[in-house]
């Protein structure tokens, strides 16, 4: 049950080229998909990132240099890949549903935006 | 007509073939007995090629596993003893407007200076995902960009700026082709402020180009607008 729970919210979750952005130094991303737009897309904060690692930690080998033009699906980041390299629960906090809203928030509604 | 069977004649024969097949058992090593009779043990067969094999890769598997093992242990060892860097008033950022405080401005625009951010080490960022990571070396090469605009505003691009946080890959040649045969890209203000070029970071994950000019075009003012 909670396999097919993940394979529907990837598919949901699945991103497309072409980003807002919501404050300088954060990425909102924008996904195709997603019909009932219950769940916020995901806002990434850039600028956190930054203070803590080079560009080329995550760039180009992870993540394209344009935004939005890496596919990000929450299967893959199960598998450990894009965000999963590092939010595995070892490297940084584990993807699961615990905590959906640490990326997925509406952008203002989250102290950490 | 089927003769009958003479039990005079016949017993002693049996006896004889019974005493035969009982001397005949008796002489056989255990390795022939314990293909007729069960329980009697056998001594073990010496490995085929094909098991010696398989045990032969097993061992490897587990030589590899331990090393692999080993490894984890010595750089879990390493993390634990290695000193506890107190963390920077902007790594505990917890929002972008709480760190953009913190980190330092650029003199003339007031935008945030992320270049002197790592000179006075306000920043730390690592060099990998892991925290010993090495550094990739800084191209120090200046390049003086053709002009698309006016003649005053040319730029002089500074690969050491840029590569202290970019490997060559992150703009070769995807953003910026380097081949010889490749057109030259035509980088306008216009294009930076669409996303295109500079504008891939610029104005994005780094300083934008509006009341910035003199950041790149140094004979600009920053109230000049850019052509």
């Amino acid at each position: 049950m909670r396999s097919v729970r993940i394979a529907l919210i990837s598919v949901i979750v699945m991103l497309v080229p072409g980003v807002v952005h919501a404050v300088l130094g954060d990425i909102e991303f924008q996904r195709e998909g997603d019909e009932t737009n219950e769940i916020p897309p995901a806002v990434f904060p850039h600028w956190k990132h930054r203070i803590h690692y080079r560009c080329y930690v995550c760039h180009s080998a992870i993540f394209q240099m344009k935004a939005g033009a890496t596919k990000i699906t929450m299967e893959e980041m199960l598998q450990g890949q894009t965000c999963g390299a590092c939010h595995n629960g070892k490297r940084a906090w584990q993807v699961n549903f615990d905590t959906c809203p640490m990326c997925h928030k509406k952008v203002g509604g989250n102290p950490n935006n | 007509m089927m003769r009958s069977l003479n039990f005079e004649t016949s017993a002693p024969r049996l006896l004889v073939g019974c005493c035969l097949a009982l001397t005949l058992t008796s002489g056989c090593s255990q390795k022939v007995l314990s293909i007729f009779f069960d329980g009697v043990e056998s001594e073990p067969l010496p490995p085929t090629t094909k098991v010696r094999e398989n045990l032969l890769a097993e061992i490897q598997t587990l030589e590899r596993e331990l090393a692999a093992t080993k490894q984890a242990l010595d750089a879990a060892r390493k993390a634990r003893d290695a000193p506890v860097r107190k963390e920077l008033p902007a790594e505990t950022a917890k929002t972008w407007s709480e760190a953009s405080e913190i980190l330092p401005k650029h003199p003339r625009t007031g935008q945030i200076d992320w270049n002197e951010a790592l000179r006075g080490e306000a920043i730390l960022p690592r060099f990998g995902v892991e925290p010993d990571a090495p550094a990739k070396a800084v191209l120090d090469f200046d390049v003086r960009l053709a002009r698309t605009g006016s003649g005053f505003a040319a730029v002089t691009y500074a690969h050491a700026d840029h590569t202290t946080w970019l490997t060559c890959g992150n703009c070769h040649p995807a953003i910026f082709p380097l081949e010889e045969d490749a057109p030259k890209p035509v980088i306008t203000m216009d294009k930076i402020r669409a996303g295109e070029y500079c504008g891939v970071c610029h104005g994005r994950v780094a300083f934008g180009v509006e009341g910035a000019c003199s950041r790149c075009h140094p004979n600009m003012s920053d109230l000049e607008k850019a052509g």
